[in-house]
C-alpha cells in the first residue's frame, strides 16, 4: 500500500507544485481573473489523461514510453522557462513595490504571458497524468489486494492537498517575503526540472553523453521513500544521478542563484508615483 | 515560452496518435527482479518484437530498461512491489543490458540472436532514409564541382600545348561527370557529355588541334556549369537514385565496349548509390546485401581485366539485383 502511495504522491507533487506555484502567482499579481481558465485546463488535462488511459487499456495497447520521455523532458524545459522567467519578472517588480503594483502588473501581464501560464498549468497536469492513470488502472488490475488502489489514490489526494497548500499559502504570504523566498525555493524547483528533462531526453533516447553515474545516495536516502517521495516530488530529488544531471543542475542553479540574490543594477529604481 | 508549449502540444498530440501497439500473441518472456537481481539473469530471445513481463518482487518500486551500450533501448517506469508489467518491444540482434532493480544489483544480460526463427525483415522507417538522400546530394554537389572545376583547367593546360597532361586532365575531368550518371540516368546532357569528351580525346591524342578546338571547350565548360545547376536545384529520394542506378547500369551494359566511356567512374557512381543504401539493405535482406557485393567484386574483376563480355554480364548482373533493392527496402 505504502508504494503505490508513494508513486503516485510523487507523481501529484510533481503536477500539484507547477500548478499551484503559478496559482499563486496569478493571484500575487492580482490576476485572479485567469485562474477559472487555469483550473479548466488542469480538469481537461486530466480528463483527456483518463479517457487516453483507459483506451489504451481497453485496446490492451502499450504505453508508449519513449514518447511521453520526450513528452515530459519538453514540457520540463518549457517549466524551466517559464517559472526562471516569473521569478525574475517578480525581481523586477518587486522594487517599485507600494500601492501601483496591482495595476502595474495587470497592465504588464499581456495577454500571452496570461495564456502561456494557462497552458502551462495544462501541460504540468498532462506531464504526470496519463502515467498516473495507467499505474492507476493497474492498481485495480493487478491481483495485489484492495490496499493497493487505496493506497495510490490516497497519493493522489495528498498530492492535491499540497497543491492547494501551496496555492493558498503562497497566495497568503506578504508579497515581498513571497518574492524573495519563493524566488529561491522555486529556482530551486526549476533546476531539478531541468535535471529531470535531461533524464527524460535520455530514456526517450536522444541524449546519451555524460551517463556516468556521479553518486549514489540510494542507500542512505532511497527515492522511493517518504522523504525521498517528497524530495523527488518538489526538487527532483534522484538518488543516483548522473554526471550530466547534475552539471545541468548546477550549471543553471548557482548563476540563477547569484543574479537573483544580487541587487538588481540594470533597471534604475522605479519612484512611487502619487496621484 | 510559447513556441516550446506549441512543441508540447505537437508533442501530446503526437503521444495521442502513437499508433496503437497491441500486445503480441507470442508467450511473454518473464522478467522476475528480486532485491538481488533479475531471475534469469541472462535471456536468449530471436531478434524482432519481443514481449517481456517483467515481475516486480522486491520490496522497492522500481524501474526496468533495456540499455545498448548507455542508450535507452526500451523501458517500463512505476513497477511497484508485486506488480507485473509488460513491454513489447522490437529488438536487433545484439547485446544488450537489462537493468534489475537497484542500482548495487548486478545487471542482467540480454542476448538477441539474429538466426533464431524468422528474424523479421527490417523495412526502413522514411527517417532513415533522410540520411543517405542528404549524403548522396553533397557526393554529387562534390563530383560536379569537380568536374567545373577539371573543365576550367583543362583549358588552361591545353593552353600550355602539353599533350600528356591535357589527355590526363580530361580523363579526371570525365571521371567526375560518369560518377554523376545515376543522378541523371539516361538523360542527354550525360550522353552529350561522352560524345563532346571522346571528340576532344581524339583531337589531343592525334595533336591536330581543328579550329573548334576552342568552342569545344566553351562548350564543355557551359555543360560542367549546367550539370552542377542541375545537381544544385535537385533533389534525389532512395527510389530516384536506385532508379537511376539501374538505368546506368543498363545502359553501360548495352553500350558500345569501343565507346569513350570512363566505365569504372560510372561504376563508381552506382556503387556510392548502393554504398549508402547498404546499412538499410543489410537489416531489411541480408542475402541480398551479401549477393550485391560478391556482384561488385565480379564487376571489379572484369574491369580490370579488360574483358567486355565478362564485363557485359557483370553489368547485367549487377542491374537485375539492383532492381531488387527498391522493393527489398520497401521504396515502391
Amino acid at each position: 500500500m505504502l508504494v503505490p502511495f508513494l508513486i503516485m504522491l510523487r507523481e501529484g507533487i510533481e503536477a500539484a507544485l507547477i500548478v499551484g506555484i503559478i496559482a499563486a502567482y496569478l493571484k500575487q499579481i492580482g490576476h485572479q481573473s485567469a485562474m477559472p481558465k487555469v483550473w479548466a485546463g488542469v480538469v481537461l488535462a486530466v480528463v483527456l489523461c483518463a479517457v487516453v488511459g483507459v483506451a489504451l487499456e481497453f485496446a490492451n495497447a502499450e504505453f508508449p514510453q519513449k514518447a511521453q520521455e520526450l513528452f515530459e523532458a519538453v514540457v520540463g524545459l518549457a517549466a524551466v522557462g517559464i517559472l526562471t522567467g516569473m521569478v525574475f519578472w517578480m525581481k523586477r517588480v518587486a522594487r517599485s513595490i507600494k500601492a501601483t503594483l496591482h495595476g502595474s502588473i495587470d497592465a504588464a501581464i499581456a495577454e500571452g504571458s496570461g495564456a502561456a501560464l494557462i497552458g502551462m498549468a495544462f501541460f504540468a497536469v498532462a506531464r504526470e497524468g496519463l502515467e498516473s492513470v495507467v499505474f492507476l488502472i493497474a492498481t485495480f488490475q493487478q491481483d495485489v489486494g484492495i490496499e493497493a488502489p487505496i493506497g495510490a489514490a490516497l497519493g493522489l489526494a495528498v498530492a492535491i492537498v499540497i497543491g492547494a497548500a501551496i496555492t493558498y499559502g503562497g497566495a497568503r504570504i506578504n508579497l515581498s517575503r513571497f518574492f524573495r523566498w519563493t524566488g529561491i525555493f522555486i529556482l530551486f524547483v526549476a533546476a531539478g526540472l531541468l535535471a529531470g528533462a535531461v533524464r527524460s531526453l535520455h530514456e526517450a533516447g536522444l541524449w546519451n553523453g555524460l551517463q556516468k553515474i556521479a553518486f549514489d545516495l540510494g542507500p542512505v536516502l532511497p527515492a522511493d521513500g517518504v522523504l525521498g517521495t517528497l524530495l523527488t516530488g518538489i526538487f527532483g530529488y534522484q538518488e543516483a544521478p548522473t554526471i550530466g544531471e547534475v552539471l545541468a543542475y548546477l550549471i543553471f542553479l548557482l548563476p540563477a542563484l547569484v543574479l537573483f540574490v544580487a541587487p538588481a543594477r540594470a533597471i534604475p529604481p522605479v519612484r512611487e508615483v502619487r496621484q | 515560452m510559447s513556441i516550446s508549449l506549441r512543441t508540447a502540444t505537437l508533442l501530446l498530440l503526437a503521444v495521442l496518435a502513437m499508433p496503437v501497439k497491441a500486445f503480441a500473441a507470442a508467450a511473454p518472456v518473464v522478467v522476475t527482479v528480486t532485491a538481488k537481481g533479475c531471475e534469469p539473469a541472462e535471456i536468449t530471445v530471436p531478434a524482432g518484437e519481443v514481449t517481456f513481463q517483467i515481475v516486480n518482487k522486491s520490496s522497492r518500486a522500481m524501474e526496468w530498461e533495456i540499455l545498448s551500450g548507455v542508450m535507452v533501448v526500451d523501458e517500463r517506469e512505476n513497477i511497484a512491489p508485486g506488480f507485473k508489467q509488460r513491454l513489447v518491444t522490437t529488438l536487433e540482434p545484439g547485446e544488450y543490458i537489462m537493468t534489475c532493480g537497484l542500482l548495487s544489483n548486478p545487471q542482467g544480460k540480454l542476448i538477441v540472436t539474429g538466426t533464431g526463427g524468422p528474424a523479421a525483415p527490417v523495412r526502413p522507417a522514411a527517417t532513415d532514409l533522410i540520411g543517405p538522400a542528404a549524403e548522396y546530394r553533397v557526393y554529387l554537389v562534390s563530383e560536379a564541382n569537380d568536374l567545373v572545376k577539371g573543365a576550367g583547367t583543362l583549358s588552361s593546360v591545353l593552353h600550355s600545348g602539353d599533350k600528356l597532361k591535357s589527355v590526363a586532365t580530361l580523363a579526371a575531368a570525365q571521371s567526375h561527370f560518369e560518377r554523376l550518371r545515376p543522378a541523371f540516368g539516361g538523360c542527354d546532357a550525360i550522353a552529350a557529355f561522352v560524345d563532346l569528351s571522346g571528340g576532344l580525346k581524339a583531337e589531343l591524342v592525334a595533336g591536330s588541334a581543328s579550329p573548334d578546338l576552342t568552342d569545344k571547350l566553351k562548350r564543355f565548360e557551359a555543360g560542367a556549369r549546367a550539370l552542377q545547376r542541375r545537381v544544385a536545384s535537385s533533389n534525389f529520394s532512395p527510389a530516384d537514385m536506385l532508379k537511376g542506378a539501374g538505368i546506368t547500369l543498363n545502359k553501360l551494359a548495352s553500350e558500345d565496349p569501343a565507346a569513350p566511356v570512363d566505365r569504372k567512374a560510372a561504376v563508381e557512381g552506382v556503387h556510392k548509390v548502393i554504398d549508402l543504401l547498404q546499412p538499410l539493405l543489410a537489416k531489411a535482406d541480408g542475402a541480398l546485401d551479401s549477393q550485391l557485393k560478391a556482384d561488385f567484386a565480379a564487376l571489379d574483376a572484369a574491369l580490370n581485366g579488360a574483358d567486355p563480355a565478362a564485363t557485359n554480364a557483370a553489368l547485367k548482373q549487377l542491374a537485375a539485383n539492383t532492381a531488387k533493392m527498391t522493393p527489398a527496402l520497401g521504396l515502391e
